[in-house]
């Protein structure tokens, strides 16, 4: 082909995509070029469709404990028997025949690992989901309304930023850990507390401790928000609203938000790499999920006694943890690099 | 500058106010006390109320605040309730060093390997060693310290027997109170758990070095010193690179807070005499004095980094101006 | 462009080879500045010359914490009373060999007629000294005029006053108050009172002449004499240093061993004390002990594994291998503490007893030692463990596992086949191996029951917190109908266990026991003067309490058994009262020197 055929062929193309390339196109196609990235997109996603189907993957429970086969090394099966038959389950169908254990091992109590590790990314992703919403959530409202009011509200607010900028994050997250443990005991059940305790069991003892993870790491995010709001404000068709006569409320939901929201996303999504590693530190050093709920900080904390004749156990949910934390990189620098290449043009 | 810096340190009074506050409150709020048991056995309540009293912990909350506060203020950073001949100051001075040297080292190889490297990977971009460069700083960024950590002891301390693998090769008293005696003994201790704790940060800043200076390297004017010859080149590559620390460095503040939360871990794997070892332990213990001391202690350093960044910031950037 | 590249990588590349070779580069090799003559003048020369190595038998260690405590009237953990039991001397001694109480301070004692005077005499040789931890000199103390000290009456009446004194906060002055006339006064008391310090019931009418004035006859008094709370402290050294006065340089002790460096957080090193008489000594060897702070056991078993130290617990994940690699290395030792579950005897459905005693029945003790714990353990059908005077043999008295039975009984208590048996709620202390236990429980009582494991809610709290939640004064809707804990010897006489722990009026563990007959034996043997009537007695108090139809105010589960992994060259008989006795053991110091390769 010649390069005037490549050209035209190219042309083409472009014709096929459409007349009006909208920047959300021109920046899938350049995220579509960057195969690591993708690959790291598609990897969540299977992360999170392992995690919503859990119990139709799993032939045990997570706590259900095998006490005749502690510490079993990976790969090797074991048939067991009609006896423990009724541990073993396919989505509530006790099988009858007896199942084999162990893709990944057991752990001391002889758990099967390879379920914990697929139950434990319901809690990676937890972590992942509150605690980048309740961020993105606070950030971004704290941050518009300080960068659309401007002038005064705009000083002190940013004010208020900088002032907790300072406070260490991990020192009052551990100590808040110890306080929702024990409020979640208290045994509240009613009303709006009483569900928020309810659902705090039921993710192991863990929302609590999301929300605040999310709570104190919203600061980079309203700046961020308040940074993409100052440089819209001055466009035209803000103007042209406000001309119109629309109000501010409408301003901000319907012109601001949709364009601010690209960026922000981006850089959630590049922090949550970090809260995972919170919550696994956390758990590591024994305040994160309650027993028997896995979580792979926790996977870890328990294998790492035994690292020297186990490394399985530590190894397994390390590498886990390492690849969901390369797959978020990945996909967030894939991310960036489309939306900044649509700006720039191509290099 | 000197205004906007001690502006800066003045706003930053408030705020260390509002540290102690808070880690006071949590510290106070945390159920169970420090005299409820010892070695998994309750201590009898006639004892425990002795303990509290002496110690004050069975006054009011705002009571205890403000004894706490006044002896602060004196320098005091209150007693050690499980261990009767130390002062928190004393625990301070025990370990602080530790961390700090740790931390410090643990920046020297980050910034020392991140910054070469992220150069190297931007002035070759797109060939394969920009993309194993890339690819090894973000598995580097990846691996968590927890599973970097025991891998390191097994294959270098254990397998290998090249390094000891517990220990920080030395004790107090430190020179100038911070700084150990270098000798090899020490070298050899600092080695694992430096990578360790080095790997992720020298990972980071070689994304952001390259990231940087591929952006700088796409201006303009850098395509017209091109053009223009060597000597010109190499004043203007000069002037990239300072403009490429630019987001390096702003992240450096950041940084520093996951070098405290990165030396809590290593400090737990290695058995190292840190800050943050002792501050985990602390709040199993509920020594309320060391918790909030230790908060606190963090709380000012972040502060201060902040501030040296900052200016740091405006050093590299001429555009940048403070008043 | 290339050039720069490559002198970055270069660069690069150094830093990271001279910081490997430099921490590769060696031991501690020390360099002398020599000067030597040559032809033409001096010339000074560096020379390499390899340190000198010590030859004291030493005893490398670790621990997993600092020592909290070195203070005796103070300490409260297993770590401290090690140190306090080689740096002081106590009253009386736990000997290892005959597990008798024989005297270390004391050398004979006599009881009054009423069993309410002690009287005991002291051995008046033994100094108190000073280390200096510069020179590496111990020197006994002297007073003002110039004598030099020993430890006399006076220092043990100091001492035992001190304990009970409020504003001192002796944890462990409240064990002994109740049996020390006046001390529950004064320790009770808002302040300080020079009248109440008087009236406390111990005295010195000689130097060698100790007096006790007890509350009640205790019977087993002697039992408490080997602690470390009422050992003699100097009273010169406390009002000079204050609080610090345990510090290294500060300290003053009387024991087999001084304290030479204790770095916080890091190191401690106790050598022998060369003042001590010699009949005292111990027989062992070793000279010197060095124990670092470890806070992590498998980094601890790991120093193990490289003879760096002598003795290591063994990483639960880690045994297995261990066994099979080492199977004369491994010792296996009690600390005599029992696991139990309490029950709340006041709130339904545990209020009954045959509900009590059929849970208790359900539980395969022997299946659950084997499979969770490792064989780290054995089965408790009584409370109180062997070893202690008093205690039955460990598998007389006490109904065990008997399914069949436990059935019949949960029938006859009207919940047949666990029918109509109401949500229970179980509370144990955080940990996974707590967790463990739960299930594993309540997986028997499903298993042999029927009771489902849904009927029991389990829950996990910080210790301190378990303690708040089951005490006395909460009402009964908020306490759990069962808890885990457990319970290990102060002193080695059963009415530390059945008294201390189970006895009606003890507010401490929140079982609300109505009193009863039971009680009122285990009053008489705290007071009865003959040691086959009170051997007699206890055995009663546990069959009432555990036997077929007794009152089962607890389950008790398991006694706890550690491994350890010992290397071979170290002897020793380890201690399970009082804290080790590091001044009777031995090490092969040749056969340690080979295996460190030296």
């Amino acid at each position: 082909m010649t390069t005037a055929e490549k050209g035209l062929e190219q042309l083409a193309g472009d014709k096929v995509l459409g007349k009006g390339r909208s920047p959300v196109q021109d920046a899938v196609r350049e995220f579509r070029r960057n195969k690591i990235a993708v690959a790291g997109m598609a990897f969540i996603i299977f992360v999170v469709l392992v995690a919503i189907a859990a119990p139709l993957l799993t032939p045990y429970g997570f706590a259900t404990q095998n006490l005749d086969y502690p510490r079993a090394k990976p790969m090797t099966s074991v048939v067991i028997t009609t006896e423990f038959a009724e541990k073993c389950h396919w989505y509530d169908t006790p099988l009858e025949w007896g199942c084999t254990l162990i893709l990944f091992g057991s752990d001391n109590v002889g758990r099967d690992l390879y379920s914990r590790m697929i139950y434990g990314t319901r809690v990676s992703l937890s972590v992942a989901v509150v605690a980048a919403s309740v961020s993105l959530l606070i950030g971004s409202v704290y941050g518009t309304i300080s960068g659309f009011a401007g002038g005064r509200a705009d000083n002190l607010m940013m004010r208020i930023v900088d002032f907790l900028y300072a406070i260490p994050t991990l020192p009052i997250i551990i100590m808040m850990t110890v306080y929702f443990q024990a409020i979640s005991r208290m045994g509240i059940h009613t009303g709006f507390i009483g569900a928020l305790i309810t659902l705090n069991r039921a993710m192991g003892g863990l929302f609590f401790l999301f929300v605040a993870i999310g709570a104190l790491n919203w600061i980079g995010m309203a700046r961020m928000a308040r940074g993409q709001v100052l440089s819209y404000k001055q466009k035209e068709f803000v103007e042209a609203a406000r001309a119109v006569g629309a109000s501010n409320g409408h301003i901000i939901s319907r012109h601001l938000l949709p364009n601010i929201i690209g960026p922000l996303l981006i850089a959630e999504s590049l922090a949550i790499p970090g809260y995972i590693f919170l919550e696994a530190i956390l758990s590591f050093i024994g305040l994160g999920v309650q027993p028997p709920t896995p979580s792979w900080g926790s996977m870890i904390n328990e294998g790492y006694q035994g690292i020297l004749s186990n490394p399985h156990l530590v190894l397994v949910p390390g590498i886990a943890l390492a690849l969901l934390t390369l797959a978020f990189n990945f996909m967030g620098d894939g991310l960036r690099d489309a939306f900044d290449a649509r700006l720039r043009g191509r290099q | 500058m000197i205004k906007y810096i001690i502006r800066r340190l003045l706003v930053s009074i408030p705020v260390v106010f509002l540290i102690i506050l808070v880690a006071f409150l949590l510290v106070q709020a945390m159920p169970g006390g420090p005299f409820d048991a010892s070695n998994q056995k309750p201590i009898p309540a006639v004892v425990r109320e002795i303990l509290e009293r002496k110690y004050g912990l069975d006054k009011p909350v705002y009571e205890q605040f403000f004894n706490y506060f006044v002896n602060l203020l004196q320098g005091d950073l209150g007693p050690m309730l499980r261990q009767r001949g130390q002062t928190v100051n004393d625990v301070v001075a025990q370990t602080f060093p530790v961390s700090f040297q740790l931390g410090m080292l643990a920046m020297i190889l980050g910034y020392g390997i991140g910054v070469p490297a992220g150069i190297i990977a931007a002035l070759n971009h797109n060939s394969t060693l920009d993309y194993a460069a890339t690819f090894a700083a973000v598995v580097g960024v990846s691996v968590p310290n927890l599973v970097l950590g025991p891998v390191l002891i097994l294959l270098f301390g254990v397998s290998l027997d090249w390094f000891p693998i517990a220990f920080w090769g030395a004790d107090p008293p430190f020179i100038l109170g911070l700084f150990p005696t270098p000798n090899a003994e020490f070298w050899s201790h600092a080695v694992l758990p430096t990578v360790a704790l080095g790997t992720g940060i020298s990972a980071g800043v070689a994304r952001l070095t390259r990231a940087g200076l591929l952006e700088v390297l796409s201006e303009d004017y850098i395509r017209t010193a091109r053009a223009k010859g060597l000597k010109e080149r190499m004043v203007i590559l000069i002037h990239a690179l300072k403009n490429a620390l630019i987001p390096v460095a702003t992240v450096l503040g950041p940084q520093l807070a996951a070098i405290l939360t990165g030396t809590l871990i290593v400090e737990q794997i290695f058995a190292l005499n840190g800050m943050g070892r002792r501050f985990i332990h602390s709040v199993q213990e509920r020594e309320y004095f060391l918790l909030v001391g230790l908060t606190l202690i963090y709380g000012v350093l972040l502060i201060l980094g902040n501030l040296t960044v900052d200016v740091l910031y405006a050093w590299l950037d001429p555009r940048i101006r403070y008043d | 462009m290339f050039s720069r590249n490559n002198l970055f990588k270069a660069f690069a590349l150094l830093i990271l080879a001279s910081m490997v070779l430099v921490a590769c580069g060696g031991g501690a090799v020390e360099t002398v500045i020599v000067e030597k003559e040559v032809p033409g003048g001096v010339e000074t020369v560096v020379v390499e010359v390899e340190p000198e190595v010590e030859q004291v038998v030493t005893m490398d260690g670790y621990s997993t914490t600092d020592i909290p405590e070195l203070d005796p009237q103070l300490t409260t953990d297993q770590v401290s009373i090690s140190y306090i039991e080689n740096l002081f001397v106590h009253l009386t001694n736990f000997d290892l060999v005959t597990s008798e109480i024989v005297g270390e301070a004391a050398t004979s004692w006599t009881t009054s007629e009423d069993g309410l005077t002690w009287t005991f005499t002291l051995r008046t040789d033994i100094p108190w000294v000073y280390h200096n931890p510069v020179t590496g000199e111990t020197t006994q103390e002297v007073d003002a005029d110039g004598n030099p000290l020993f430890v006399t009456a006076e220092d043990f009446v100091y001492a035992i006053k001190r304990a009970c004194d409020p504003t001192v906060g002796a944890a462990y002055g409240g064990l002994i108050a109740p049996f020390i006339k006046g001390c529950t006064d004064h320790i009770t008391a808002d302040d300080f009172s020079q009248e109440l310090d008087d009236a406390v019931g111990v005295s010195a009418p000689a130097p060698d002449t100790l007096v006790f004035e007890l509350e009640f006859p205790a019977g087993y008094f002697l039992s408490l004499t080997p602690m470390w709370v009422m050992a003699a402290t100097p009273s010169w050294a406390i009002a000079e240093h204050g609080e610090a006065w345990t510090e290294a340089g500060n300290i003053v002790t009387n024991g087999r061993y001084v304290l030479s460096e204790w770095v916080h957080g890091v190191r401690r090193i106790i050598v022998r004390n060369p003042l001590m008489p010699a009949d005292m000594q111990g027989g062992g060897n070793i000279e010197k002990i060095v124990i670092n702070v470890v806070p992590d056991t498998s980094t601890g078993y790991a120093l193990w594994l490289n003879n760096e130290v002598e003795t290591s617990g063994v990483p639960a994940a880690e045994l297995e291998a261990f066994l099979e690699q080492y199977p004369d290395e491994a010792d296996q030792i009690s600390d005599l503490a029992v696991f139990y579950m309490g029950f709340r005897s006041s709130k339904a459905p545990v209020d009954d007893p045959m509900v009590r005693q059929a849970l208790a029945q359900a539980i395969d003790k022997e299946a659950f030692i084997e499979v969770v714990l490792q064989g780290q353990g054995v089965p408790m059908i009584h409370f109180t463990p062997p070893g202690l005077f008093g205690a039955p043999a460990i598998d007389e008295v006490g109904v065990g596992y008997d399914p069949a039975a436990a059935q019949q009984l949960l029938a006859d208590a009207g919940y047949p086949n666990c029918e109509g048996f109401p949500q229970t709620s179980v509370l144990g202390y955080s940990g996974q191996s707590t967790l463990d236990w739960l299930t594993f429980v309540t997986g028997q009582w499903e298993t042999n029951l029927g009771c489902s494991a849904d009927l029991f809610t389990i829950e996990q709290q910080s210790f301190g917190e378990l303690l708040d939640t089951v005490s006395e004064e909460a009402p009964d809707d908020q306490v759990p109908s069962l808890w885990t804990l457990g319970w290990g010897p102060d002193y080695a006489d059963a009415n530390n266990f059945v008294g201390d722990v189970l006895r009606c009026d003890v507010s401490d563990w929140g079982f609300n026991r109505e009193c009863n007959a039971i009680d009122d034996m285990i009053t008489a043997a705290r007071v009865e003067p003959d040691p086959a009537v009170r051997i007699d007695l206890y055995t009663q108090i546990e069959e009432a309490f555990f036997g077929d139809g007794g009152e089962h105010p607890i389950i008790p589960l398991w006694l706890r058994i550690a491994y350890t992994a010992r290397h071979s060259w170290l002897d020793r008989i380890p201690s399970t009262f009082g804290g080790e006795q590091w001044y009777t053991w031995n090490i092969d110091w040749e056969a340690k020197m080979a295996a460190q390769g030296q």
